[in-house]
């Protein structure tokens, strides 16, 4: 028994409805260690490149972390990974709440789909039996019904749900997989992969415990943690977290210039202004809508809440409290002042399982386009796309979500998608190999660019780098000499957060007890230098499975450089900022050991960190 | 000579303003000011270099000399998410 996993990973063919039990190697566990790590390694194994991303032979994984379902604090997270629709490389997205734990506890490490279902279908998982369901019945349904359904259907209340909506059922490219009514795995097209595969829904119900190497010191290590939040200087900080959520500080990014505004092309202060701002004010949101907090499986943070938007035309009742990525997209991005709009469009999203990011950066890209005349009123099937314009902004959402319009079959592609449909508003994209970028300001923290522009996710604030360190190094972040190794450790850092099933957020904060709550519950002792081993190992399995694709420097899609300040804004606190990206990733490439023109990683490199022999084979370095 | 300090959760809360108003002397800086507030707001005491600081909203060094009027903002990383 290797402690720490349930020692299994369950692979579905859905053409042939065969179900398969493989015993999880210690090889894989001890090197990959859980989440998109052993994703990776799998996908790399399972898939040949070139695949139809919407096709039979995409493999679609749903991995929790290594602590995933343990009492280890803060480690609900689960990981879906596949080759992404949106990008054509490696894809993978991350989602808290309950799924990730229960899947363990339902006796599998990961679970692998294969092939296409002929008619829809959903995986039923139970304490380790496995059963492929009928799901027409499910099929049209939003999140909501289709937990209750299935819930109804099984006679389990306490079951768990990975699903789409009917977003990912027309493979629409900005799909989600959404998990406990609101928690997403949003980004790069998973939920198009999922509905490709006609597969509704994986339901989840469990029992079974993670073995664990020493429970006591675990104990310890979770205290250790609380007296470190409780009494540590961050504790205000985390404070404030619990009670406002990741839209504390809202107000502070769109102003001080984090957070973007109108498409990237305007700026805080003078655009979207102090008025502006106002509504989406963490604590005048909280006082008139807030019912309950939530909080993930084992949180002491609890940095979710459930909102109650009752009157007016944008009233959908409760729903989860919106995120700052979903708030700056609804808001800032398109100029939108209404809170209730907010709400609505990040409701629309969560029962119709659509990543907020892109469906924002999408409609943003729409709205520049039409107020530049670019796209018209025709084009847009009536709606009057202005800047600002809250009743359009939430009809587009809707019509991405059912397509029940040729505008809404346009913008389901994503922006790119749209752009490259319509063979015009280029000018106006703000995406890296079409994806859509996050809400926050690459102009403003710089190491944004670097990861925007080269992490195998590209366009992603949740993956390591600089960007989050250079919001706290305000003297020196325009100093772009000399960051590749900074970057590289900070990297290899995420990739060993992420794929322990944490949350990003304590780490942050510096709460951090790694290599203890691995030794607790694995019983490997693990220092620094292993982890980052580790980390660099992970990340070039999934920088393997793009170069394997025939992903080179040359060839990355970048519509514009808005992103990277050119022309750089006139006004506002990133004024004048011209971001040296390219230098940012010579540096970082140079860390990494990798070739400066292929990106392709030194024999050596990988050599040294073990467990790549197929890679350096088929990359015959 | 005053200035203009803009609050934000969680410091908005303690002191139930928007923004507090801080007199100064003549030739005082962003560095002399960030002394004069680092034991009164929230934001500051983590590690003063972690905070950018906008001035009349653009960015500012520690070393620029506040004028009379002038707006302040502190942003920090805990910002985002």
């Amino acid at each position: 028994m290797l402690n720490g996993f349930m020692g299994k990973l369950l692979f579905v063919n859905l053409t042939d409805g065969t179900i398969e039990e493989r015993k999880l190697s210690e090889e894989i566990a001890k090197n990959f260690i859980g989440g998109y790590g052993i994703g990776a390694r799998v996908l790399y194994n399972e898939m040949k490149p070139g695949v139809d991303p919407l096709g039979p032979d995409n493999v679609l994984g749903f991995i929790p972390g290594l602590l995933t379902g343990t009492k280890a604090l803060f480690s609900g997270r689960y990981m879906v990974v596949c080759k992404s629709p949106v990008t054509r490389g490696w894809n993978d997205a991350n989602s808290g709440g309950y799924f990730g734990p229960e899947l363990r506890k339902a006796g599998f490490d990961g679970v692998f789909i294969k092939g296409a279902a002929k008619d829809p279908v959903y995986l039923w998982i139970n304490n380790g039996k496995v059963e492929i369901r009928d799901a027409s019945g499910l099929w049209g349904k939003d999140i909501v019904d289709t937990e209750n359904t299935i819930k109804e259907e099984l006679g389990e209340k306490n079951l768990r749900v990975a699903m789409i909506g009917p977003a990912g059922e027309k493979m629409s490219l900005i799909a989600s997989v959404m998990n406990d009514g609101h928690r997403a795995a949003g980004r790069g097209g998973s939920g198009a992969v999922m509905g490709s595969k006609n597969l509704k829904a994986i339901a989840v119900r469990g029992t079974l415990q993670v073995p664990i190497a020493n429970p006591e010191y675990l104990k310890t290590v979770n205290k250790n943690i609380v007296a470190a939040m409780k009494n540590g200087p961050v504790s205000p900080i985390i404070e404030t977290l619990s009670r406002y959520g990741t839209g504390m500080g809202v107000v502070e990014a769109i102003l001080g210039g984090d957070g973007p505004v109108k498409n990237w092309t305007g700026v805080g202060f003078s655009d979207f202004g102090e008025d502006g701002s106002k509504e989406m004010s963490p604590q005048v949101a909280d006082e008139k809508y807030r019912v309950k907090k939530y909080a993930c499986a084992e949180c002491v943070i609890g940095c979710g809440a459930i909102y109650n938007s009752k009157e007016g035309k944008y009233a959908v009742g409760e729903t989860g409290r919106p995120e700052y990525e979903s708030l700056v997209g609804f808001g800032s991005l398109m100029m939108n002042t209404n809170y209730e709009a907010m709400m609505k469009c990040n409701h629309i999203c969560n029962i119709m399982g659509m990543d907020t990011i892109a469906v924002a950066g999408t409609i943003a890209w729409a709205m520049e386009c039409y107020e530049k005349g670019i796209i018209t009123l025709e084009e847009t099937c009536g709606i009057e796309l202005n800047w600002g314009n809250a009743d359009a902004i939430v009809q587009a959402v809707q019509v991405m979500a059912d397509q029940s319009t040729e505008f809404g079959k346009l913008l389901a592609l994503g922006s790119l998608g749209a752009a490259n449909k319509l063979g015009k508003g280029f000018e106006c994209l703000v995406t890296i190999n079409g994806i859509e970028l996050p809400m926050h300001d690459s102009r403003f923290s710089p190491g944004f660019s670097r990861t925007y522009y080269s992490d195998p996710t590209p366009g992603r604030h949740v993956k390591g780098g600089l960007g989050w360190y250079n919001l706290a190094t305000p003297k020196t972040k325009y100093n772009y000499e000399g960051t590749g190794q900074m970057d590289k450790t900070i990297t290899a850092g995420v990739e060993i957060v992420n794929c322990l099933g944490l949350c990003l957020f304590p780490d942050m904060f510096g709460i951090k007890s790694h290599s203890e709550y691995i030794k607790a519950v694995t019983g490997w002792e693990l220092g620094e230098e292993d982890l980052l081993q580790t980390g660099m190992r992970i990340f070039n399995m999934r920088h393997a499975f793009n170069l394997r694709e025939g992903w080179t420097p040359s060839n990355i899609n970048i519509p514009n450089k808005r992103f990277a300040g050119e022309p750089p804004l006139e006004t506002g606190p990133a004024s004048g900022v011209t971001v040296d990206y390219e230098l940012l990733t010579k540096n970082f490439v140079e860390a990494m050991d990798w070739n400066p023109s292929t990106w392709i990683p030194s024999r050596s490199s990988l050599e040294q960190l073990g467990g790549l022999e197929d890679v350096i084979k088929d990359l015959n370095i | 000579m005053q200035v203009f300090v803009k609050l934000f959760i969680p410091n908005k809360t303690i002191f139930g303003a928007d923004e507090l108003k801080i007199d100064i002397s003549e030739g005082t800086s962003v560095e002399n000011l960030i002394n004069v507030l680092s034991n009164k707001l929230v934001d500051i005491p983590l590690d003063r270099e972690d905070t950018t600081v906008i001035v009349n909203e653009k960015r500012a060094s520690r070393e620029q000399i506040l004028k009379d009027g002038d707006k302040v903002m502190f942003f920090q990383i805990l910002a985002g998410g």
